[in-house]
């Protein structure tokens, strides 16, 4: 894709979503919370149509397909699956872990791509974790958010799901910027990076399985419960995991004289 | 300390009413508990720490004899689970948490109806929760570390283990109150129960007009 039309196609509705949002962030009928983060979904009307007919497609399509691929595939053979697959994303995740800064974690993954690649049967296997370097997933939006960037609207994606300004811009950019698709696209072999796509979406819905049934299961507002869950999901990930730098949810204490 | 904490839960206690598998369960768990007891101390004192990971082991094993315990009926495991979060959650400062702003407004009988069917809606789920697990073959749960992260409250990092599954991060928030300690939150891979439940709540509320009968419809519908 050229430059200019990447910018007309991508980058300007992109920034538009994210101007957009940020002007009409501030009205205080959609702010929600999610502990102390806040949640503003101005285009809430429109987002829950689209979570509708996500859900929709996903009952009909991905989750039976999801739950056959689990039946078929026997547990090492999916974790197989799941490694060759971040494998393959190792330059964009390092890309971004050293435009955060953390060297550290750009020098883990490269660690990680050679051993497994090398020892690990083509990154089926991820013998580095067992040495002691885990997985990290990083991504744009992680790093627009370590740069400062705020989250913009909450966006429900079509297809995609859940998502935020930011992030959608985050994915369009580690997708268009992807050396792994770049070479497909160049090698005329688009329909590997389709189904590599297509692989993706079975392989993460398959390990969701679980986890959004019940909360789909047990909630009211699904919509809500996901919305709150996919800001929290983010800065666990933003924060990578570090307890000192992930915000504590004030929980009172009731039994105190003041409540 | 460790014996101060966990003495003050009757959990274990075999009752005249209880079905012999019923006996059996409590015997098993109180048997775990002793063996934590009779473990003696590698430092010369226990910190706040230590206890509070004790009690989330405890609670481990009690919830992994349910788990493999395949001869409870749906009704007795409902009843022991109910039993299980009275004594280990505190299910006044949760049920209050993820009502948040709403419960000022609230009623005393809208209050004591909302946590009344609270309760039930978390027993509900957790059951629910736990027969899936069931399908699952459950190695272990192992406490990782533990961490004072405000003036009474710690948080135990643990990872849940399966044979053919990958293992499941979660961490257990408790609040220590004279001198016993109660499960505030739980957290899995990152995201809080209470948070989720409290933005979910508060949506139904909101999109209600703001009036906590819309939610109590919904919990009543629920049961």
């Amino acid at each position: 894709m050229s430059d200019s039309l990447i910018r007309k196609h991508i980058v300007k509705p992109a920034l538009f979503l994210l101007i957009a949002g940020a002007l009409t962030a501030c009205s205080t009928n959609n702010t929600y919370y999610a502990g102390e983060q806040e949640i503003h979904d101005p285009l809430e009307n429109i987002n829950r149509t689209t979570f509708a007919v996500n859900d929709a497609l996903d009952q009909a399509l991905l989750k039976p397909i999801a739950t056959g691929y689990r039946a078929i595939l026997p547990s090492p053979a999916r974790t197989g699956v799941r490694n060759f697959l971040r494998n393959l994303r190792t330059p964009v995740n390092a890309a971004n872990q050293l435009l955060q800064g953390d060297i550290e974690g750009m020098a883990g993954d490269i660690s990680r791509a050679t051993i497994n690649t090398a020892f690990g049967l083509g990154g089926l296997i991820d013998i580095a974790a067992d040495a002691g370097i885990e997985y990290e997933y990083e991504d744009f939006g992680q790093t627009l958010a370590v740069w400062g960037v705020g989250s913009g609207p909450y966006l429900v994606l079509p297809l995609f799901g859940p998502s935020t300004g930011r992030d959608a811009l985050g994915l369009a950019v580690d997708s268009l910027a992807d050396p792994v698709r770049l070479y497909l696209f160049n090698t005329d072999n688009e329909e590997w990076h389709y189904a590599r796509v297509g692989l993706k979406a079975v392989s993460t819905r398959a390990e969701l399985l679980d986890a959004l049934d019940n909360l789909r299961e047990n909630s009211i507002d699904y919509y809500a419960a996901l919305r709150s869950a996919y800001y929290q999901k983010r800065a666990a990930l933003i924060s990578d995991r570090d307890p000192d730098a992930t915000p504590v949810t004030e929980i009172p204490d009731y039994d105190d004289e003041d409540y | 300390m460790t014996a101060a904490a966990l003495s003050c839960v009757p959990l274990t206690q075999v009752r005249a009413d209880d079905s012999p598998q019923q006996a059996e369960t409590k015997t098993a768990s109180a048997a775990a508990i002793n063996a934590y007891q009779a473990i003696p101390p590698t430092q010369p004192h226990i910190t706040t720490e230590d206890t509070a990971s004790t009690f989330i082991n405890a609670l481990s094993d009690q919830a992994l004899s349910f788990h493999k315990n395949m001869n409870m009926s749906q009704e007795d495991k409902a009843r022991a689970f109910s039993t299980l979060l009275q004594d280990r959650f505190d299910m006044n400062t949760i049920s209050r948490f993820v009502l948040g702003r709403y419960w000022r407004t609230a009623t005393p009988e809208q209050r004591n109806e909302y946590q009344a069917l609270f309760q039930k809606y978390i027993v509900n789920m957790y059951t629910a929760r736990f027969d899936e697990l069931k399908s699952y073959n459950v190695q272990s749960i192992d406490t990782k570390e533990t961490k004072k992260i405000s003036e009474k409250d710690y948080l135990v990092t643990s990872v849940i283990r399966f044979s053919k599954q990958p293992d499941i991060a979660v961490e257990w928030r408790l609040r220590k109150k004279n001198g016993d300690y109660r499960i505030i939150d739980v957290l899995i891979e990152g995201i809080s129960m209470g948070v989720t439940q409290r933005s979910d709540f508060s949506s139904v509320i909101q999109r209600g007009g703001g009036n906590i009968e819309v939610l109590l419809s919904h919990l009543r519908q629920n049961i």
